[in-house]
């Protein structure tokens, strides 16, 4: 018998996948610009990500009405600074994340991101 | 603006000097005692303010000899330490420590995947390397290992294992699966357990014991030491797998479906997790609360009857998977459909049955050592992010599991709110996972929720079910329930303690033991 994969599964490997490329490309060798996406990839999509697994996505969606409950949909309309206030100080449910763990420059790069419309590779 | 939190018995310039003289070593960069920083490593679930286990200082070291370096200042100058390998135990803690004005010995940034051995099965990383992190290697080096998550993946595969927290496939005892610890003593010292202790062995992951005493146990769930490495065992993959779920309608089958698993648990025809989740688990990643009752006090069964009938999911919801050959996956699906068919109102279950089902795709995940974030979304049903884990222990009896969850249930709804948890069913144990649930933001609730778990605490150690694991404001009173000889445990933690941490430097209070200096001060709750 082949085991059926869930499609759920198939998603998640696609995910998965997706965050393994980035971990191949080291962070600092990345053109400018696409640093960013890739730290919004390996830190923050599991929770932000366009996917009822996706905690940030859930509550967003709960909390807040009027506004896309995908943060990569709202690029361009999120300040950069209020991005990293929530990363460092949380909100709601999520915790704050500390710089031990996610570096200042780092921050900035998804900050950035989120805060620019402009496509990247 | 730094924190104004001490550590007890420090004055500000003596915090000061402390601080310096680790960041002369590690890097001032890496010693922060500013209220910022301060403010991630709060319990932000507890069922206490803020305020009660806030840290004075995080200090990240990035290599054993840094450790040893800030062991050694530390007990020097009396500085309490409380060492975090990713900090993500929320429920627990998180990165918070007991004694409030510790300083946070922050691991993370030792995160290497220093091997995997994929002949044999295992890996050696250090503090700081997440579930994601071990799982997203494993698939780049394509590797044909899983890991055995906890749920959420964030959480560290040390830090999860030295807490003995489970997951869901065959290796989900996280203890069990651990082999070969490296641990710095208090005053600097390098111990390597096992097999670690002969330098030119190669078995250091792949056999548990050395010579003499098995002393790994010691640094779990501890403040023995600080453990800078650990073995974690890795399951081959499997040719086949099939996750199953299974649903039942009512409450009060609790025990007929109990004596139904046991004996295909027993049997090892069932040898992965098996998680038996209530109704509120279940479907509370994937609706609030409100939509089912905006009332006061825990929810009414009606109002549980309809949710489980709009999410078609039962009161009591079986998720486990079938590993082996493609032949033996389809055979052991056939007798478990038999063997579970006389029980009441049953429904089997498998993904394909809910292609992008949430519920169904994530336990997939879990069930095959995929990480995810998904039960973070349980903290949708009330809002306010409080929750902390009660896990009472109970034998592998339908009886015995009913008793449990009826205690505990009653005492949960007393308080006013809902009993939300799953039983974890083992070889000849149950474990009540528990999410207390609450709304940190208000204060009336809160003194309730932390009234309610000392209420679980007292009844279930009375009827027999031990817990296991807890969260920082019930450790002391967690370790007193183990009263056997008169709290004999505790007094021999202590002078183990004592031996091997005289100044009491490491993590002060974790467990309820307290260095000598401490004990009897009024810092046990």
């Amino acid at each position: 018998m082949q085991c059926k994969l869930l499609f759920g599964l198939s998603l998640a490997v696609l995910a998965v996948a997706s965050y393994a490329g980035a971990l191949a490309r080291p962070l600092h060798s990345s053109p400018a610009g696409t640093r960013g996406r890739e730290v919004f990839e390996l830190r923050c999509a599991m929770c932000h990500a366009d996917s009822a697994l996706a905690p940030g996505t859930m509550a967003l969606g709960q909390r807040v009405t009027g506004i896309d409950r995908v943060l990569e949909r709202r690029r361009g309309g999120l300040s950069a600074d209020y991005v990293r206030q929530v990363v460092r100080t949380g909100l709601d449910r999520m915790p704050p994340i500390s710089r031990v763990e996610l570096g200042d420059t780092d921050v900035d790069a998804v900050a950035d991101y989120l805060a620019s419309a402009e496509k990247h590779p | 603006m730094t924190g104004n939190v001490l550590p007890p018995g420090m004055s500000v310039a003596g915090l000061a000097r402390v601080l310096a003289a680790i960041g002369s070593v590690i890097g001032p960069q890496w010693v922060s005692s500013d209220e910022q920083t301060l403010f991630g490593y709060r319990d932000p679930n507890a069922t206490l303010d803020d305020d009660a286990f806030l840290p004075s200082a995080v200090i990240a070291p990035a290599s054993v000899e840094e450790v040893r370096a800030i062991l050694r200042i530390a007990d020097q100058h009396g500085l309490y330490l409380w060492p975090v390998s990713t900090g993500k135990n929320y429920g627990y803690g998180g990165p918070a420590p007991r004694l409030k004005g510790s300083a946070i010995l922050d691991l993370r940034r030792m995160n290497r995947i220093i091997e995997v051995n994929e002949r044999l099965g295992y890996a050696l990383v250090e503090p700081g390397v997440s579930y994601f992190d071990l799982y997203r290697h494993l698939r780049a080096t394509g590797s044909k290992l899983w890991i055995d998550c906890a749920s959420p993946g964030w959480g560290g595969v040390m830090g999860n294992a030295l807490d003995r927290g489970a997951g869901y496939t065959p290796y989900a005892d996280h203890w069990s699966s651990q082999c070969g610890l490296e641990v710095v003593l208090a005053d600097g010292e390098v111990v390597r357990t096992g097999m670690g202790g002969v330098p030119a062995a190669k078995t250091w992951g792949a056999f548990k014991y050395g010579f003499g005493p098995y002393v790994d146990g010691l640094f779990s769930q501890s403040n023995f030491g600080v453990v800078t490495k650990i073995g974690i065992w890795l399951m081959p993959e499997p040719a086949a797998h099939l996750p199953i779920f299974i649903h039942f309608p009512d409450e009060d089958q609790l025990e007929e479906i109990c004596e139904a698993v046991f004996p295909l648990r027993r049997s090892g025809l069932l040898n992965g997790g098996i998680m038996l989740a209530g109704l509120l688990w279940e479907g509370g990643g994937v609706s609030p609360r409100s939509r089912w009752y905006d009332g006061g006090g825990a929810m009414p069964p009606s109002a549980m009857r309809r949710m489980a009938a709009d999410l078609d999911m039962g009161w009591w919801n079986l998720s486990t998977c079938l590993y082996g050959s493609a032949e033996q996956v389809e055979r052991t699906h056939a007798t478990i459909r038999d063997a579970l068919a006389p029980v009441r109102g049953v429904r089997f279950h498998t993904a394909a049955d809910r292609p992008g089902d949430p519920v169904f795709t994530y336990r997939s995940q879990l069930l095959t050592g995929q990480p995810n974030m998904y039960e973070f979304n349980l903290l949708n049903w009330t809002g306010g992010g409080g929750h902390v884990g009660f896990l009472p222990t109970c034998v592998f009896e339908g009886a015995e599991i009913a008793r449990l969850h009826a205690l505990c249930s009653r005492i949960t709804r007393e308080g006013g709110f809902d009993w939300t948890g799953e039983f974890s069913l083992q070889a000849r144990s149950a474990i009540q996972v528990q999410l207390l649930q609450f709304d940190r933001s208000d204060p009336a609730v809160l003194a309730r929720a932390h009234a309610t778990y000392k209420q679980l605490i007292e009844a279930c150690a009375g009827e027999g079910f031990g817990q296991f694991r807890t969260s920082l404001a019930f450790m002391d009173e967690t370790a007193a329930t183990y009263s056997f000889g008169d709290g004999a445990a505790l007094r021999l933690s202590e002078r183990i303690k004592d031996a091997l941490d005289p100044n009491g430097i490491l993590a002060p209070g974790k467990s309820g033991i307290w260095p000598k200096a401490l004990r009897g001060t009024g810092h046990a709750m």
